[in-house]
């Protein structure tokens, strides 16, 4: 059997490391994503205060610190049995929202962008920023820079230090809005609208607008037809931070719907030998192998997920893009996985609607921050991280100390489709051993398309190869490497 | 000359967090010096930036070197800018390109990347290990006597 190993993966927000099996023919038999071991998370929270894992487990992570920090949070409410106060409810959607606002931005223009904006085929070294850049303008690049640091201001404002946020406390929130900053993160926010239905046009316009590129999204090595699954408000609308976990089927019914609380009932963790991080799959389906179908456990999590699992989007014009995605696709579900990339941009607008929506709310500016907490005990927070349904669970002491941590994080609910999607662009692409630079970048297509964030790894990269294939024969022992960089 | 020293990197990583103690302890030992904790910060470091003559970026680097080599590049004096990947999304010597290409009159005429080789990055620890502690150490020192 033969080996191919692509390592480090450009352009992925964390590092993993890609394995590619080639069976006696060259063809593909299995692919693999391999996630680094991270050491001693549950003894580094073990003993801590309980009021210290919302400052704590986002810099763990590092690449989405606003989730982390509400879903340990509402943990928190959990534990101590405390509902939020209705302003606090209102301040840490729209501190929530302003983090779509820039997560999404990124990733559209800097990391899966590249791939459809300045083309699939594209010399690597064009498929970045500068590509993008070079077909839409200097100008857009200014543009993203200032929406990207809104985004980061209005979670600034409320939450101190985008990267550090400390405003999450059982029970409320630590610091309320006052009327300037509220009219400041209105004005980002209108703006914000604005640059979501431009970035909506030019993704209309350059990837809509190419029979190519659509026939690539609808292409089969794209498919995989899983369940779905996100966060939805009682209307089953997404929602990014409050709401119930609901499951639909291959059919786009749903399967199930439970709170945070019972998510132990539903979702299951599976192990395999070759990696340290588990694969989540549907308890009352059961784990089946790296196979999609009803039969089959495995479901999706982020943007297309949660449109997927949702019946619409509650700002209108969110709401008019979705049926729009979804028309033009097909119908819900839409599995194909490259439309992440344009559900990433419906909920951009969602995001940056609800924050204007928010920030007009007559009662953003009240001062019932918090509720009274009761006695520690267990407790679970769910929120939605850009990439997918995040699950925070921890165990408390009478003290108030953190007994047991428990974190489930988007990336390890993706984990099995992520390695599926890899196994099908390669299979469709690597053919009697050939490999080739282009047949790759499709391969990284089908992962980036996820916005997969290994939480657990490091943000070190080796320094002079972004990208460097091995191929190994069935002994293992290296027969070439092909490198770019 | 105004200098900047931005320092990235992930302080509960281990060695990850090198950039980070370089300007934590810049902080203490030379508060006259600008230093910026960017943590794992992203494009957002080119705001913080803008203004300056000089901008000093530590971050930790794995190039398979010995853990603690300490590697200088001058991106405007001419050095071969390296490709150091990112985890959190785009890497240095891209966002210091970005700068440059979308606000040329305000980033910085010097740009210079210090890379601290990483031993261990994937224990959660707030603390380096020695080799990487001791070039934190001579880093701090080579700020110091390069911007006075």
């Amino acid at each position: 059997m033969k080996t191919i190993t692509i390592d480090p993966i450009t352009r992925l927000e964390g590092h993993g490391k890609i394995e590619i099996f080639l069976n006696d023919r060259g063809d593909v038999e299995n692919a693999y994503l391999q996630i680094p071991e991270l050491r001693g998370f549950e003894r580094f929270c073990e003993g801590r205060r309980a009021e210290d894992m919302p400052i704590i487990t986002p810099r763990i992570c590092g690449v989405c610190p606003v989730a982390h920090h509400f879903a340990a949070t509402k943990a928190l409410d959990a534990c101590y049995g405390v509902e939020p106060t209705e302003t606090a409810k209102k301040l840490r959607e729209l501190m929530y929202s302003g983090y779509y606002i820039y997560d999404h931005t990124l990733h559209f223009y800097f990391l899966g962008g590249p791939d459809f904006v300045v083309g699939p085929d594209a010399p690597a070294a064009e498929r970045n920023i500068f590509g993008v850049l070079k077909r839409v303008g200097l100008d857009v690049g200014k543009e993203v820079i200032k929406h990207r640091a809104y985004g980061q201001r209005i979670t600034e404002i409320l939450g101190g230090k985008a990267t550090h946020p400390t405003c999450g406390v059982p029970g409320g929130i630590s610091k309320g809005l006052n009327e300037e900053e509220r009219q400041s993160i209105e004005d980002m926010a209108r703006s914000s609208v604005e640059f979501a239905k431009f970035t909506l046009g030019v993704f209309n316009d350059i990837v809509l607008a190419n029979q190519n590129y659509v026939d690539l999204i609808l292409s089969d090595p794209f498919q995989l037809d899983t369940y779905n699954m996100g966060t939805v408000d009682k209307d089953n609308h997404v929602n990014f931070i409050d709401g119930d976990i609901r499951v639909t089927d291959q059919s786009g019914k749903e399967f199930v719907k439970f709170g945070e609380q019972e998510y132990l009932d539903h979702v299951c963790e599976h192990v395999e030998p070759w990696t340290y991080s588990k694969f989540t799959y549907l308890k009352n389906v059961g784990w089946k192998g790296f196979a999609d179908g009803p039969e089959s456990g495995i479901y999706r999590v982020g943007p297309l997920g949660r449109l997927n699992a949702a019946e619409g989007m509650a700002t209108p014009q969110a709401n008019e893009e979705y049926k729009r995605m979804f028309k033009t696709l097909g119908g819900r579900p839409v599995q194909s996985t490259l439309a992440f990339h344009w559900a990433r941009l419906v909920e951009l607008l969602y995001a940056a609607e609800r924050t204007l929506e928010l920030a007009k709310d007559p009662g953003i500016t009240d001062t019932d921050l918090r509720n009274p907490v009761g006695e520690p005990g267990e407790g679970v927070g769910i929120v939605e991280a850009a990439r997918g349904t995040l699950i925070h669970h921890y165990k408390l002491d009478k003290d108030g100390l953190v007994k047991k941590a428990n974190l489930i994080v988007a990336t390890t609910n993706n984990y099995a489709d992520i390695c599926m999607s890899i196994r099908d662009a390669a299979k469709g692409l690597i053919k009697g051993g050939e490999v080739n630079d282009g047949l790759l970048n499709m391969v990284e297509m089908s992962f980036r398309a996820y916005d997969p964030c290994f939480g657990c790894s490091t943000h070190a990269l080796p320094g002079q190869t972004p990208l460097r294939v091995n191929i190994y024969d069935s002994g293992k022992r290296l027969l070439r490497t092909v490198q770019r960089g | 000359m105004r200098t900047l020293v931005i320092g990235v990197g992930n302080l509960l990583r281990c060695d990850d967090g090198a950039g980070v103690h370089v300007v934590n302890r810049l902080k203490r030992e030379a508060p006259h010096i600008d230093a910026e904790d960017a943590a794992m910060g992203s494009i957002e470091i080119l705001e913080a930036m803008k203004g300056y003559d000089r901008v000093i970026i530590v971050d930790s680097v794995a190039t398979g070197a010995e853990p603690g080599t300490v590697f200088r590049v001058n991106l405007t004096g001419g050095d071969q800018p390296p490709a150091i990947g990112s985890s959190h999304g785009v890497d240095l010597v891209t966002t210091l390109r970005l700068g440059v290409s979308l606000f040329p009159e305000e980033m910085p005429r010097e740009q210079i990347i210090i890379g601290v080789e990483a031993g261990d990055i994937t224990t959660l620890s707030e603390e380096c290990t020695p080799p990487v502690e001791a070039a934190i150490r001579r880093v701090v020192e080579e700020i110091i006597s390069l911007v006075g």
